[in-house]
Parts: structure tokens; C-alpha cells; sequence
């Protein structure tokens, strides 16, 4: 169901807004998914007072908006699942509560998504995103999907790009991964290793002379899971 | 009919004249003898003299009544017939016999407050008239004395037209009034008719002291100021004359002695200067016209005395009234003032005193309304204009209408030159030293201040901003890049003030009023603006330029002594000074010094997360923009700001330039030497898959470098499965031309890439630059072995040292047995870095582009 709420009261609201957690931020982000996957919203209330004390239930509140068209002042009440309770984050200078949010069927490209919580009466709304998907569609949907640990549709995307594309490495890497994720760690490693192999055919780290190219850098993504799959076949 | 002879003729002639002249001569005996006669020249000459005091209109009366009514007055009158006055043939000379001195005990003042002799050789030789003290006791004399010698005139003063030092105290004392002083040579020659030969020559000279009494503002129907009208008075000017001369007509001969002097120059004066472009009345009266009508009181005093030549000899002698100052005329009279005392009653003289003003429009009807009908005597009938603050002419002509019955003629010389004599002292004061410019700041508007000091008359000010910056935008990385409006200008709207025009580098302001001080407001609307500010005042027609206290005729604003565009107070505050475009923060230490941006870039500003600063020029500034605007990054950046000691700015999007990464896009005046007008570059942190790389930091291959500063880093990607780590630290390293810890690689071991000596996994194992968990490593005895992952740390500073720690640390070719398999490891793994690169205080650099590869990477 969708409500219709005028931003410019929600904008109201912020305008009156006073007290300490007015100068904090809440950050939206949008990993836009791929139909028939869901998007995933991730909510962050980030306190850059450290001495603001976030509660983890300001997040119970969360709304989320679809901007409708280019009308900024008419926002679409979006429905969103949650499957796991909201969490505090630590990054030494900055700390704050977070939630993922699931919304499917996936956002449309190029709509806005904004959200907004209530602190004590007071609303509190995040910076405005727009849904845009990266030219290859199967990033966004594999991004989801190792979001949401679904190693199923990770499992079709990888094989399909391996059938599709056997010179890239993603393919085997989202093969790879969904299977670390099953606990098929030894099929997981083989693929990883291929990986590993076609990533250093692609991006060889020394230039035509012969000397390392100074900014390159390794396949730490690949090499994490190696030793992941490693640490896990050792147990 | 008998012809007589011409000496027959001539003889009958000469009886008849003889018999005339008895006859007459027996007639005014009876009737009061020649005294009558002489009076009835005298009264005939004031005759005249009423005509030219009708002429000129001033109300006062008549001279000899003056002299009549002046108390105390003593007028010698000696019958010809005495021998105790004798007139010797020197022209101008008489001399009072010995009896007349006990008349010197009562010594009068004729007409002037304050006379003072000199004793040069007329007054030696004898002075008609009488002498006189004043209030204050001072020698005083005028008119006709006679005798011998001095006449006891003992006090007389050696010079009196020098400055004494009592003068020179007194005009010290008198700073702030406005003076005239010069010298006018005026010279009346008067005949008695055509059948008269001779003349008699009425002599000045006048050294004239006048101030400005009073000002008279005038208006147009707008009320805008635009001329003023003076008005001077005697203030300490001095007059000496004299007269002699003889004429002779038919059986009659007169002479003429006199001499006198005074202070009263003046009957009444002014000019009119105009002080706008837009001047009503400049075309009927344009800017500098001046009058002058000379005192109508102020005569040398002297004799007449009448000689006949034929017949029973017999002469008469009368104290005789000389035409004097009141002929003296400069400039051609179109407006006349007086008499008046304040600027209220001159005006109401002529217009409403109601209104503080005259009309510039009613004015201008009067003055063409009175140039059409060419009303009064006008002995000088020219415009006459001050140029270059002096009043300078000459002529000569004859006084039309003052022809008496025996077609007697008068003319006048008169030559002047009289200087304005101080000038205008205005003093525009400097800008507070301890304001700075803001952009749109209303509250932080500048004040500054011009006073004329002297002299303490008002004028009219005008203010102009000059040289004023055009930056873009308002601040280094905000505002409208197209916006190269100036970036001070008045506020306007000012009490006083006509509106503000702009002009090509500036503003100018000018007052609606005249002031002895005035003050402006000026307002920013860039952080960075600058300029100069400078004052002009007109005092009467005429612009004065304002003085700072440092002598100049501007002051910068904000207060800049070495002009280069940093407010002072703020260089001295940071501890910088001289050429603002200098980029050279030491701090941290890094390859060199500076961040890309000058003193000048750092003290204007940016816009930092909406709102704005300045920046400190001794402490290098990055700026990083997380596109991302996670928090995972902002905490990367936070902790990368903490490491490297540099000064980090977050910054929005609309605070670089998103395609060329330039932070200062609003750069003009004073850039970074270092850049060379380049610009300098920020860091854009995104998060984006990445496939299998942790992060990277991409460079600008077009620069021709692989690695540098923020000038070569196009963009520093995290891929968003490595948000918790410190992949963004590691690659927010690079993008301040820091480098992995060596440059071998090793494909050795069925590994691709592994670990060993010279390899990016050398040196301290907490520099974030360097690379970590090898699958495998080459040890010293050139075999592969298991890499000791168990001996990784978390990478958590930057490095100022190669040499190598942990695993990396020496001594070399040491073995150390691995509880975790059982088996000897030689060590160290990859030994110490071998690229300086790595080094944060030798590689980091933020201002440079394309340089060579630091050694051993």
C-alpha cells in the first residue's frame, strides 16, 4: 500500500528539529539489486558526536519514500521486509546504528529513495538516493545476493557469466563464493584458484619492462577467500 | 574798427579777469568768502561720490558723516590765510607748525580699529592727518598730521606689513580657517576738466588678510548639493595710501595731499564654487567667480587747498574726502550678499532664511534676470574666476558716470594677486586591522572614517573603492564560477550618501551633503576581496585628496600594509607573511613542502560540509570527498587524517569540481606558485565493486605518472566488501604519493605473487602501505617456504623507517622454529623496505604532478 505524505511537512518538522542528535547524519544507501532479486536499503545513523548515545530502537521507526517523479514534495511510502535487527557500528571516529532493509520486488532505475526516523517526536530524514545500475545488470543482483547470503541466485549468476564471459574472473568468484557459502569448500577453492589464475592473465602486476607497477594491487577479494575457505577446510 | 594787438588783447584780457576774479572773489567773501567755494568743490566731489555710492547700493553712510560721527574724530581745518601751515613743494607733504602739536595729546581714531605707522621717509618729512591710540594702546594715526621730524611718534613699528611672531602664534592658533592673503595696487587719477592741466593721484596699497566667514550651501530642486557660496571678511589686512597732485585751471590751482591707512579692506565679498557636474548655475556663474567691492569707509585723508593765481592772491585750505576703497572693485558684481553676518542672514539676504539653502534654480533666474539688466555702476565689468585657488587680474579704465559738471574725469588701475593661502588636511583612516572579509555577511560590514582636520570647514566627500578583486565565486570552492563581480562594494543606502556607482575597477560614493567627517560602510562579498579604498572632499569646488596616517592616498581594505591581498592581522595570526601566492606548509613533513594551495588560497577559504573556513598555510590541507558517504569511509578518512597528520576536509560533492577534481576552481589572484595556475586536486573516495581488488587508487594516466599526489589520483575505489579493513587507508596512502615498501616481484613457489626480500611485503609490518598475507616467501636461502601468516599484524600507521619489524626484522639469516607445523623458518621474511617511497616523511607530497619514481621501488 502506498501513502502519500507531503515532504514539505516532513521538511517542517526537520526545520524545528533541535537537540543533540540534529548535527548527526543519517545515511541511506542503495544497492539497487536486479529483478527478480529484491534491492537492499542499508539505514546508518552515524553519530559523530562520540558522546551521543544511539539507540538502536530510533531505527523501529525507519520509513522509507519513493520520490514520486519530479515532484519532490509527494513521496510513495515504500514496503520493505527486515530480516535481521538493527546494529551498532564502530569505526574508531565514527560509530552509529545501522539496518538493512529488503525491498522487492528491486527498485526501478532512476527513481529516488529517501528515508526518514523519528527521534522523540522529531523526524529526522536522510540524504536522497537515486537508483542507478551499473552497466553490467549482474553486479548489482550478485551484490545483493552476497548481501543477503542467497547462494542460489550467486550460483546462477556465476555460472551463467562463466558460460557467457570464462575470461573474467567473476563468474567463478560468485560461483565461489555461493559454494563457500553451501560449505562446498574444496569446489569453492577451485574456483577461487581460477580466479586467481585469470585475474593475474588480466592484470599482471609488472609493466612491459618488467618492473612492478607501483599502485597495483593484489586480488585481495579472491585471496580472502582463499584463506577463509583455507581457515574453514583446517577447521 | 581798431584791431588791438594780441599784447593789448591779452592786457584787456588780464582786467578782465582780474575784475571777474574781484568779483567773485568779493561775492564769496560775503557770502562766507573762498571758503564757500572750496566747499562747493568739496560738496560737488561728494556729490560724485554719492553717485558711485548709489551705484554700488551698500547702505552705509556717507563717508564724510562717518568721519563726522566717528567718535572722537578730529578733523584740521587751517585758514589758508594762516602762515602757521606751510605746503611745501614736495608733492603730498605738509607740515604743521609747532603750534599745532598740543593737538597731538588728543589722538583720535579716524575710521580703522587698528593703524599702525611706518616710518618711512614721507611720515619723516611729516603725515596729514591725525594721530591716534587704539583700545589697546597701540600708536595709532591717520588722515593729516603736520610738523617736523617723527612727530613723536616713537612707537611706531618698524615693519608693519611683516609677520612678527605674536603673527606667527596667532595663525598657528587659527589653523582651520581659510584665507586669502596678496597684495592689490589701486590708483585713483582724477583731472579737474578739459581745461585743467594736471591730476591728482589717489595711491594704494594693500596687503590683504580675508577669511572665509561663512558658506552658503545651494541645492537643486533635487536637493543635491552642488555649489557653495562664500563669503570673506577682513581678518588682518593692512592698507596705506596716498594721494597728491595738482591742477591748475585758468587762475586757479588745487592741490591734493593726503595719506592714511588702515585694516578695512573689505565691504563685502565672495565666490561661488561649484561642487557637481550637474550644476544649475555653472553657466551664469561658473565655478570659482568672485567679487570683491572694497571697503566704502576706508579713504586716505588729506587736504585740499586752493590757490588763485590771479588777482589779490589768496588761498584756502580744507580737510578733503578721497574717493579711497570704495572704487576698488573685482569681478563683475552678479550677486550681491550683504549686508550680512551669519550664513543665515547672507542667504535671507537674497532668498527665504527659512530654507537652509539657496536654490541652485532660483539663483540662476536672479543671476540672468540681473545680467540682463546690468544694474549699478560696474567699475570692473568682467567675470573674474579663481584658478588654481588664486584670484589674479588687472585693468584699467575709466569710471563711467562719474563725470561732474566740469567734465572732471576719474579712472582706476588695479592690479591684485591674492592667494588662497591653506590648503585642505582631510584624513581617511585605515581600515580596522582586525576585520576581515566575509562573504555575505551583513553584520561584518567595515566602517571607515575621513575627517578634514584643516581646515575644520565642511566639504563634500567622495569615496571611491578601487583595484578591487573580481574573484570568482565567494571563496576558493564555492559560489557561482561565472560570478566575477566586485567583491567590495558600499552598502548602500548610507545617511548622507547619493547611491553608489560602479565603476570599471570599483565604486564610487559621494556624500549629499557637506561634513567635516564622513563615514562609509563597506561589505564583502568574498572572503578573499580586497582593494583600496581612497577619498577626495571638495571644499569649495575644488577636490582635496584625503591622506592615510601612513601617507598614503588610499588604505587598503582590509588593513594590508604590504599589499598583498591577506589581511595583516590574519598573516601575523598564522604566522606568515610576504608573497601570498607562496605554497609552503611544512607540516607534516613530507617530499616538499605545501599543499597546492597559497597563502592567499588558504586565508580565503572554502567551503567545507556547507560551511566556511580558512585554512591553516602552515599546515597542508588534503581534500577528500566520500562520494560514497559511508560511514565505513568516513572513519577510513578520519583515521588517514590521524596517521598522516595532515589537515583532511571532507567535502560534498558541490564542493570540488566532480571532472577535474579541483578543489580552488574558484582560483584567480595569488595562486600556488607550486601549482602554476594548475589548480589543486582533491581525493574522491567511491565504493564500488571492484571484482577481486580490495581497493584501488586509480591515477590520471594522462599526467604520465602511475602514482603521485592528489594531482595524479583520479579516484580512490573501495570495493564494498572491504569497508572494515584498511584497504581505504592503504589506498588513500597512494593517493598522497605514498609506495608499497619495495618493488620486487616474485612469481616464484607456484605462487604468483609472494613475499621476500625487496617485495612490497618489506619493511615495518604496521605501515599500512605495505602488502600482506603471502601465500608463500623466498628466505634468504633463495627456497620457498610457507609464509607465516600467523605473524601478520594489523597495519596501523605510516612508516617514517624502512627498516623492517617482526617477521621483516633482522638479524639476517636467523632461523626460528614454527610451533604451529613443527618446522625452522629462516627470517626475516621480506627483511627491510627498500623504497623510500614508502616513507611518509619523504614521499608524501600533495602539490606536485608527474615526478620521477622515488629509488628502490
Amino acid at each position: 500500500m502506498i501513502r502519500f505524505i507531503p515532504a514539505s511537512l516532513l521538511l517542517c518538522f526537520f526545520g524545528i528539529f533541535s537537540g543533540q542528535v540534529v548535527a548527526e547524519k543519517l545515511h541511506l544507501a542503495v544497492y539497487p539489486g536486479q529483478e527478480p532479486g529484491p534491492s537492499m536499503v542499508i539505514l546508518s545513523l552515524n553519530t559523530r558526536n562520540m558522546e551521543t548515545v544511539a539507540d538502536l530502537a530510533w531505527l523501529d521507526s525507519a520509513e522509507l519514500f519513493e520520490v514520486a517523479g519530479d515532484d519532490s514534495f509527494q513521496l510513495h511510502r515504500l514496503v520493505f521486509t527486515v530480516l535481521e535487527p538493527p546494529r551498532e557500528f564502530d569505526f574508531k571516529t565514527v560509530k552509529g546504528i545501522r539496518q538493512n532493509f529488503v525491498i522487492k520486488p528491486a527498485l526501478p532505475d532512476d527513481v529516488e529513495v529517501v528515508a526518514q526516523i523519528t527521534i522523540e517526536g522529531n523526524v529526522l530524514l536522510s540524504n536522497r538516493v537515486k537508483v542507478v545500475r551499473s552497466k553490467d545488470g549482474f553486479r548489482d543482483a550478485a551484490w545483493a545476493a552476497i548481501l543477503l547470503k542467497d547462494p542460489q541466485i550467486l550460483t546462477d549468476i556465476g555460472e551463467r557469466l562463466i558460460k557467457q564471459q570464462p575470461g573474467q574472473t567473476h563468474g567463478y568468484r560468485y560461483r565461489g563464493l555461493a559454494l563457500e557459502m553451501q560449505g562446498r569448500f574444496a569446489e569453492a577453492e577451485e574456483d577461487i584458484k581460477i580466479a586467481r589464475i585469470i585475474f593475474y592473465e588480466n592484470n599482471p602486476p609488472i609493466d612491459t619492462d618488467g618492473r612492478m607497477i607501483p599502485n597495483w594491487e593484489p586480488p585481495e577479494i579472491l585471496d580472502r577467500a582463499l584463506r577463509r575457505i583455507r581457515a574453514a577446510q583446517e577447521g | 574798427m581798431i584791431i588791438p594787438s594780441s599784447d593789448s588783447a591779452l592786457s584787456v584780457m588780464f582786467r578782465v579777469l582780474t575784475v571777474v576774479c574781484t568779483f567773485i572773489w568779493a561775492d564769496h567773501a560775503n557770502a562766507g568768502g573762498l571758503g564757500d567755494f572750496l566747499k562747493a568743490i568739496q560738496s560737488l566731489d561728494q556729490s560724485i561720490q554719492k553717485k558711485v555710492q548709489d551705484a554700488l547700493g551698500a547702505p552705509e553712510p556717507d563717508n564724510r558723516q562717518a568721519q563726522e560721527e566717528q567718535p572722537g574724530t578730529k578733523v584740521t581745518t587751517t585758514p589758508v590765510t594762516s602762515n602757521k601751515i606751510q605746503i611745501k613743494a614736495q608733492p603730498g607733504l605738509a607740515k604743521e607748525t609747532e603750534e599745532e602739536e598740543d593737538d597731538e595729546d588728543e589722538l583720535n581714531l579716524i575710521s580703522s580699529e587698528k593703524i599702525r605707522l611706518k616710518p618711512d621717509a614721507i611720515l619723516q618729512e611729516g603725515v596729514i592727518g591725525t594721530t591716534g591710540k587704539s583700545e589697546s594702546g597701540e600708536i595709532a594715526t591717520t588722515g593729516s598730521s603736520a610738523g617736523e621730524g617723527n612727530n613723536g611718534q616713537a612707537e611706531v613699528e618698524p615693519q608693519i606689513l611683516q609677520t612678527s611672531d605674536a603673527d606667527e602664534e596667532r595663525l598657528e592658533a587659527e589653523k582651520g580657517e581659510i584665507h586669502w592673503r596678496g597684495a592689490i595696487t589701486f590708483v585713483i587719477r582724477s583731472t579737474e576738466g578739459v581745461d585743467s592741466v594736471g591730476e591728482w593721484i589717489e595711491s594704494y596699497q594693500l596687503n590683504v588678510d580675508w577669511i572665509e566667514t561663512h558658506r552658503i550651501e545651494v541645492r537643486n530642486a533635487r536637493e543635491e548639493l552642488t555649489g557653495v557660496l562664500v563669503i570673506f571678511a577682513d581678518h588682518d589686512s593692512r592698507w596705506r595710501g596716498e594721494v597728491s597732485g595738482t591742477t591748475i585751471q585758468q587762475c586757479q590751482q588745487r592741490s591734493y595731499q593726503g595719506e592714511g591707512m588702515g585694516v578695512k579692506t573689505l565691504q563685502y565679498a565672495w565666490t561661488y564654487f561649484s561642487l557637481s557636474d550637474d550644476d544649475p548655475i555653472q553657466g551664469v556663474m561658473p565655478t570659482g567667480t568672485y567679487h570683491v567691492t572694497g571697503h566704502s569707509e576706508e579713504a586716505a585723508i588729506g587736504i585740499g587747498v586752493y590757490k588763485s593765481l590771479c588777482g589779490t592772491p589768496f588761498s584756502d585750505t580744507r580737510d578733503w574726502p578721497f574717493f579711497g576703497l570704495k572704487l576698488m572693485n573685482m569681478g563683475r558684481e552678479v550677486w550681491r550678499p550683504m549686508p550680512c553676518s551669519t550664513a543665515r542672514t547672507c542667504r535671507s539676504a537674497t532668498f527665504r532664511p527659512s530654507v537652509p539653502f539657496i536654490s541652485a534654480e532660483a539663483l540662476k533666474d536672479k543671476l540672468e534676470r540681473e545680467s540682463l539688466l546690468e544694474l549699478g555702476l560696474r567699475v570692473d565689468p568682467q567675470t573674474r574666476i579663481v584658478r588654481d585657488g588664486v584670484m589674479q587680474g588687472h585693468y584699467s579704465v575709466p569710471v563711467i558716470g562719474l563725470v561732474d559738471a566740469r567734465s572732471s574725469t576719474k579712472s582706476v588701475d588695479l592690479t591684485w594677486y591674492i592667494e588662497r593661502v591653506v590648503e585642505t588636511d582631510a584624513i581617511l583612516e585605515l581600515a580596522a586591522e582586525n576585520w576581515r572579509p566575509e562573504h555575505d555577511n551583513e553584520a561584518n560590514t567595515l566602517s571607515v572614517t575621513a575627517s578634514i582636520e584643516q581646515p575644520a570647514i565642511p566639504g563634500k566627500f567622495r569615496f571611491t573603492l578601487f583595484d578591487v578583486t573580481r574573484e570568482k565565486g565567494w571563496a576558493m570552492n564555492a559560489g557561482d564560477k561565472d560570478d566575477d563581480s566586485l567583491d567590495l562594494e558600499f552598502v548602500d543606502g548610507l545617511d548622507g550618501f547619493l547611491a553608489p556607482e560602479e565603476t570599471s575597477d570599483g565604486w564610487e560614493i559621494e556624500a549629499n551633503r557637506a561634513m567635516t567627517t564622513e563615514t562609509v560602510k563597506i561589505k564583502a562579498n568574498d572572503y578573499g576581496a580586497w582593494g583600496k579604498l581612497k577619498c577626495e572632499v571638495n571644499v569649495d569646488g575644488h577636490w582635496w585628496p584625503c591622506r592615510s596616517d601612513d601617507g598614503k592616498e588610499y588604505v587598503t581594505i582590509p588593513f594590508d600594509e604590504d599589499e598583498n591581498k591577506i589581511a595583516d592581522f590574519w598573516e601575523e595570526q598564522e604566522g606568515v607573511s610576504g608573497d601570498a601566492a607562496v605554497d609552503d606548509d611544512e607540516t607534516p613533513e613530507g617530499r616538499e613542502p605545501g599543499d597546492g594551495f597559497s597563502n592567499y588560497e588558504e586565508y580565503r577559504g572554502f567551503q567545507i560540509n556547507a560551511e566556511w573556513t580558512d585554512t591553516n598555510p602552515t599546515e597542508k590541507d588534503l581534500f577528500v570527498h566520500n562520494a560514497s558517504g559511508l560511514a565505513e569511509i568516513e572513519g577510513a578518512i578520519n583515521q588517514f587524517e590521524i596517521k598522516t597528520e595532515l589537515t583532511v576536509h571532507k567535502i560534498s560533492e558541490d564542493e570540488l569540481d566532480l571532472a577535474s577534481r579541483i578543489v580552488n576552481f574558484n582560483r584567480g589572484s595569488k595562486q600556488a606558485l607550486s601549482r602554476r595556475g594548475n589548480g589543486q586536486k582533491g581525493l574522491i573516495v567511491v565504493v564500488r565493486q571492484l571484482d577481486d581488488l580490495c581497493g584501488e587508487a586509480v591515477s590520471d594516466y594522462s599526467t604520465g605518472a602511475v602514482l603521485g599526489g592528489p594531482n595524479i589520483t583520479k579516484e580512490v575505489v573501495i570495493d564494498p566488501s572491504c569497508l572494515f579493513d584498511t584497504t581505504a587507508i592503504h589506498e588513500l596512502g597512494h593517493g598522497v604519493n605514498l609506495w608499497h615498501p619495495g618493488g620486487r616481484y616474485l612469481d616464484q613457489c607456484g605462487e604468483k605473487i609472494i613475499a621476500g626480500l625487496r617485495t612490497p611485503y618489506a619493511g615495518p609490518m604496521k605501515n599500512y602501505m605495505r602488502y600482506e598475507y603471502a601465500g608463500k616467501y623466498i628466505g634468504p636461502d633463495n627456497k620457498c617456504y610457507k609464509y607465516p601468516s600467523h605473524l601478520e599484524i594489523v597495519p596501523s600507521s605510516f612508516t617514517k623507517s624502512l627498516r623492517g619489524t617482526g617477521m621483516n626484522s633482522g638479524p639476517p639469516d636467523r632461523w626460528e622454529y614454527d610451533t604451529l607445523d613443527g618446522v625452522n623458518y629462516p627470517y626475516p621474511v621480506s627483511a627491510d623496505a627498500t623504497c623510500s617511497g614508502t616513507l611518509i616523511d619523504k614521499s608524501m607530497s600533495l602539490n606536485q604532478d608527474a615526478r620521477p619514481a622515488p629509488g628502490g621501488c
